[in-house]
């Protein structure tokens, strides 16, 4: 099926919140119901901050920082016991999951676009971040109980890391390239699938900017809804470096093939580096696999010419993470020396190593933020 | 050192395996010529030599399997000089930065281990370019004559 002139897809697989239903806010209602029952029977009372503390929870929730759990039993532990909050984060569970079919409603245009596309006989499934059985319930009160849903919770991985989406083409049994991902969140879902080499379908929660509009990236489609998603109209959307009419590359697929092999290398590297930023040894896998994936891009330029923005953010992550590195490798040498050495020139290693030392933190502290914002996009839109 | 740009519109037919040979070939050609900096052993030569071996290395990398057997020697071999070379660099660097307040201790000590490195890249690179060296064998796919006659230290 040809979603735009640039993306044609054998499968489609979609995000749940937002994208094919809402649920009005279904678990910070909860919590906060459960929170304000639980400071009654303790004689307490609830400050203003409740619901900020919640959303926090929730958010931390959502990170994969704890579990849905740990943030109820967390919310409620202001009020009870440890062990009284454990147990009734256990019955806002249940309550929550038997709650949605009455909360959860489905985004306008999401039933009769996927009703089209399955008309159309194109597999679709659910990649969903969140626990379960809520996600499954969800997709239940909104009419697509018979779609296949992968919830992160169960696949042990979150989006936007690449190994989320391997999961949803394992699923589809179809290939990254030839499998879109619909989503409302920029970060999450559009990044995450352009990671992933995924073409990504955005339906943003709230109209994007014009100048969003004009600097949309490669393989993105922007959809207003749904329904829009089932028309099949080539002229949506062209690729913004390319002129309609103008041919690719003949070697642009196995150019972007290459480079999304590399880029899925990158990505998965950085997100294990910011997973664990003590480890040396992490940071410094992201710097190599950057400098594998720089070299891909200047070796394929002719066949893949809009690499610029990517090659950019490439190079000032090299910058940070090299310093940090160098820093670490001098260090390791200078102490290496001062242990064999005696008198001033001893002294003279010591300083130098006190001063290493001194710089690392530093450096290391400044190579994990350039990790942190530079997400790559494959072709164009390097935003960091 | 930047890597020169792979010029694909000089190519009679666009195909990946024209491509992947035009990248080798010209990836291995820049590493011949930074051959001298073996022989001089002067720092930024060196440097420039260990940017353009990396970058052979990688491309071989990403297109192993598509490639000659021989291929995955070369990377092994591009990835121990690219090691040595490296060594030597921090060596550059180190000394750089600890000559002030130096009595010279330090710097002699930096000096015998950059002379050991150097002496084992030298090693490393004549095997490489010998008769049935690693890049040797690299070097009729590229469609480059024998390197052997190449300028600096290739034998």
């Amino acid at each position: 099926m040809r979603l735009s002139p640039e993306i044609e897809v054998d499968a489609i697989g979609f995000d749940f919140d937002h994208t094919l239903g809402f649920d009005q806010q279904l678990e910070l209602r909860f919590m906060l119901r459960y929170a304000a029952a639980a400071a009654r029977r303790s004689g307490i009372a609830v400050d203003d901050d409740l619901e900020a503390r919640a959303q926090a929870l929730l958010m931390q929730a959502r990170a994969g920082a704890c579990s849905i759990d740990e943030a109820v039993a967390a919310l409620l532990g202001q009020f009870i016991s440890p062990e009284a909050a454990r147990a009734e984060s256990r019955r806002w569970r249940a309550e929550v999951v038997a709650a949605a079919p009455a909360w959860v409603r489905p985004l306008e245009g999401m039933r009769a676009g996927i009703a089209r596309l399955e008309a159309r006989g194109v597999p679709l499934a659910i990649l969903t971040n969140g626990w379960s059985p809520l996600q499954e319930a969800k997709a239940r009160a909104v009419g697509l109980a018979h779609l296949p849903i992968l919830v992160s919770e169960c696949i042990g991985v979150r989006k936007p890391a690449p190994g989320a989406f391997a999961a949803l083409l394992d699923r589809l049994g179809t290939r990254a390239e030839r499998t879109a991902y619909v989503g409302d969140d920029w970060q999450i879902d559009v990044l995450g699938a352009r990671a992933a080499a995924l073409p990504a379908v955005w339906v943003p929660e709230h109209a994007p900017s014009e100048e969003e509009r004009r600097e949309l990236p490669r393989r993105v489609l922007l959809i207003r809804s749904l329904e829009e998603l089932a028309e099949e109209s080539p002229e949506r959307a062209p690729h913004r470096g390319r002129m309609m009419g103008e041919a690719p590359h003949p070697l642009a697929g196995w150019a972007d093939e290459l480079v999304c092999q590399r880029l899925r290398d990158f990505e998965e590297r950085r997100i294990a580096a910011l997973a664990n930023p003590d480890d040396v040894e992490a940071l410094h896998h992201v710097r190599t696999r950057a400098r594998r994936l720089r070299a891909a891009l200047e070796d394929l330029h002719e066949a893949y010419p809009h690499a610029g923005p990517m090659l950019r953010a490439l190079k000032r992550l090299g910058r940070r993470t090299g310093a940090a590195r160098d820093n670490d490798v001098l260090l390791e040498r200078v102490e290496r020396y001062c242990a064999a050495a005696r008198g001033a020139t001893r002294e003279h290693l010591e300083r130098m190593t006190r001063r290493l030392r001194q710089r690392r933190e530093r450096l290391r502290k400044r190579a994990l933020e350039a990790i942190e914002s530079c997400l790559l996009l494959p072709g164009e839109g390097a935003d960091t | 050192m930047r890597g020169r740009r792979i010029p694909l519109a000089l190519l009679p037919a666009p195909s990946a395996s024209v491509m992947r040979r035009q990248i080798v070939r010209v990836r291995l050609a820049e590493v011949l010529v930074l051959a001298p900096a073996i022989d001089s052993g002067q720092a930024k030569a060196l440097h420039d030599l260990r940017i353009a071996c990396k970058r052979l290395r990688y491309a071989l990398e990403l297109h192993r399997g598509a490639l000659p057997p021989e291929a995955e020697r070369a990377e092994r071999t591009l990835a121990a000089l690219q090691d040595l070379l490296g060594e030597i660099h921090d060596c550059d660097v180190l000394r750089s930065i600890s000559a002030k307040g130096d009595a010279g201790g330090v710097a002699r000590i930096i000096a015998r281990d950059r002379r050991t490195l150097l002496a084992r890249a030298r090693r490393l690179w004549r095997e490489a370019f010998g008769d049935d060296g690693a890049l040797s064998e690299l070097a009729p796919y590229a469609g480059l004559s024998s390197p052997q006659g190449a300028a600096g230290a290739a034998p």
